[in-house]
């Protein structure tokens, strides 16, 4: 069981995440070897290389990660998503980290009800 | 009977240098010493890459926090462990085993590279503590 990074991510792309993960290979982008990704922009948690140590949850700006048991189900499917990281790693990079100014509280609630629905 | 279990056994034939040759000859049971001696050799296997001639120093095995029942690693926390990792991939660990300290906040660690403890420790707070091993 592993934490997965939910749809909430996408677009938004903060990657305070990355900054404390203690696992290199953890969070990834997708960057293909041929071509563009098919893969919505956004990080995801290689589930072979999290270690559950959760640090990563609580540092999202955008509330996009959540334990694997904890999933909403609403964003089901992005455990999949996530776990095709660690099915194809080779099409995946450690994510770099970006700062980005940090969301207000509105933007976050705005960006959580256009994907609840 | 050692010379019953001879027949159950297979002959292998292979060449050496004179010298170890006349060695050989000079022991009183030749086969049992060469069987041990390649035994003892090939249970020798590198602890760095498990007998496999290939390191693999960017796998470093840590402790799953759910499996081990550790408690949540907070933002210090998590920025120790980070440099730990990091640390032991720098001295090609295998594993990085994390235990939940007993009477105070923070882990205890061990740093192993196959069966070889290289370091132990504890991580609390902002700070990582090294112990002699």
């Amino acid at each position: 069981m592993a934490y997965v990074i939910t749809r909430l991510c996408r677009d938004c792309v903060d990657t305070s995440c990355v900054s404390v993960c203690p696992e290199p290979e953890c969070i990834v982008e997708h960057r293909p070897l041929e071509g563009v990704s098919a893969l919505p922009n956004q990080l995801f948690i290689n589930p072979d290389q999290c270690i559950c140590c959760s640090a990563c949850q609580p540092e999202c700006p955008w509330e996009a990660i959540f334990d694997e048991d904890e999933v909403p189900a609403a964003f089901a499917a992005d455990i999949t998503l996530n776990a095709i990281s660690g099915m194809r790693p080779e099409e995946f990079v450690q994510a770099g980290i970006h700062t980005k100014p940090a969301p207000s509280a509105d933007e976050v609630e705005a960006n959580k009800r256009r994907w609840q629905t | 009977m050692y010379s019953k279990m001879l027949y159950m056994k297979t002959r292998v034939t292979f060449r050496v240098a004179k010298d170890l040759a006349r060695s050989l000859r000079d022991l009183p049971n030749q086969t049992a010493f060469v069987e041990g001696a390649l035994r003892s050799a090939l249970g020798k296997t590198c602890p760095t890459c498990d007998g496999s001639g290939r390191t693999q120093w960017m796998t470093v095995a840590v402790s799953d926090f759910k499996e081990a029942k550790l408690p949540r690693l907070d933002r210090d926390g998590a920025v120790q462990l980070k440099s730990l990792v990091r640390l032991a991939r720098e001295l090609a660990a295998s594993k990085l085993d994390l235990a939940a300290r007993r009477h105070s906040p923070g882990f205890e660690f061990s740093l192993h590279r196959g069966r070889e403890v290289l370091l132990r420790g504890s991580l609390a707070g902002n700070s990582t503590t090294f112990r002699p091993n």
